[in-house]
């Protein structure tokens, strides 16, 4: 997974202007309101496939936690290529 | 009553380039009934969207997407025809299962929007719930929180 491009891509999901956001951005899941908490999900989906819950979320302390627990549930044959 | 959920938005989040446009989210919240009957109005998404959600509040489990905790957003069907108006709600898979398991045998939805905020109040019932009283109780409710003193409070923005 490009986690450079993950980055960008939540910053539009989440509405932040362009480079606003890091790995070590906290992520205040709990502060996401429902629209912008199935957007991250619906973002999870389409670029890994994976369905994460809000709950999943909330035990992420920053985007890098995030991205971290991303790259563990994928399948050894999807973190290649 | 069995459930009760109330939902809020402002309209502007689905329109443009907003978070409620992007193709992402729209694809995986909304069938594809669902968002030809907006004919491109974002106030028909939006109240659409809210539904949905109070509905989800009233079954007790919040949306989710097709998996994954969270009755799958594409299970409760809204159609808004905001020209008749009408809006039609259909419970399909899990939310159908969860209304039944939560003995909910029936349910109402009141729904307003104009171009600047949609909300809905959805209420779910056992079957002995009349839409008469259901209105009556839901105007006094909302009456009392408008008027009585102790309900309100105001903040300047930032204040913490």
């Amino acid at each position: 997974m490009d986690r450079s491009a993950f980055v960008t891509k939540l910053c539009v999901a989440l509405e932040r202007p362009p480079g606003s956001l890091t790995e070590r951005t906290p992520l205040h899941s709990e502060s996401l309101d429902s629209i912008e908490l199935l957007n991250v999900i619906a973002l999870i989906d389409e670029e890994t496939g994976l369905t994460v819950s809000g709950d999943d979320l909330k035990r992420c302390r920053s985007i890098g936690e995030l991205l971290n627990f991303l790259e563990e549930q994928q399948t050894p044959r999807e973190q290649t290529g | 009553m069995t459930g009760l959920g109330i939902d809020l938005e402002r309209v502007a989040r689905f329109s443009g380039d907003a978070l409620g446009c992007s193709p992402a989210f729209l694809s995986r919240v909304f069938g594809e009934r669902e968002r030809s009957a907006w004919h491109g109005d974002p106030a028909a998404a939006a109240l659409c969207f809210t539904a949905k959600e109070a509905i989800a509040k009233a079954l007790g489990t919040g949306l989710g997407l097709k998996r994954g905790p969270g009755v799958p957003c594409q299970d409760i069907e809204v159609l808004v025809d905001l020209a008749a108006p009408s809006i039609t709600v259909d419970l399909h898979g899990a939310a159908a299962v969860r209304a039944a398991s939560a003995g909910a045998r029936g349910g109402l939805t009141r729904c307003w929007c104009d171009a600047t905020i949609a909300y809905t109040v959805a209420v779910l019932h056992n079957g002995a719930l009349d839409e008469r009283s259901a209105d009556a109780r839901l105007a006094g409710a909302l009456r009392d929180l408008c008027s009585r003193p102790g309900n309100r409070s105001s903040f300047e923005r930032g204040a913490t």
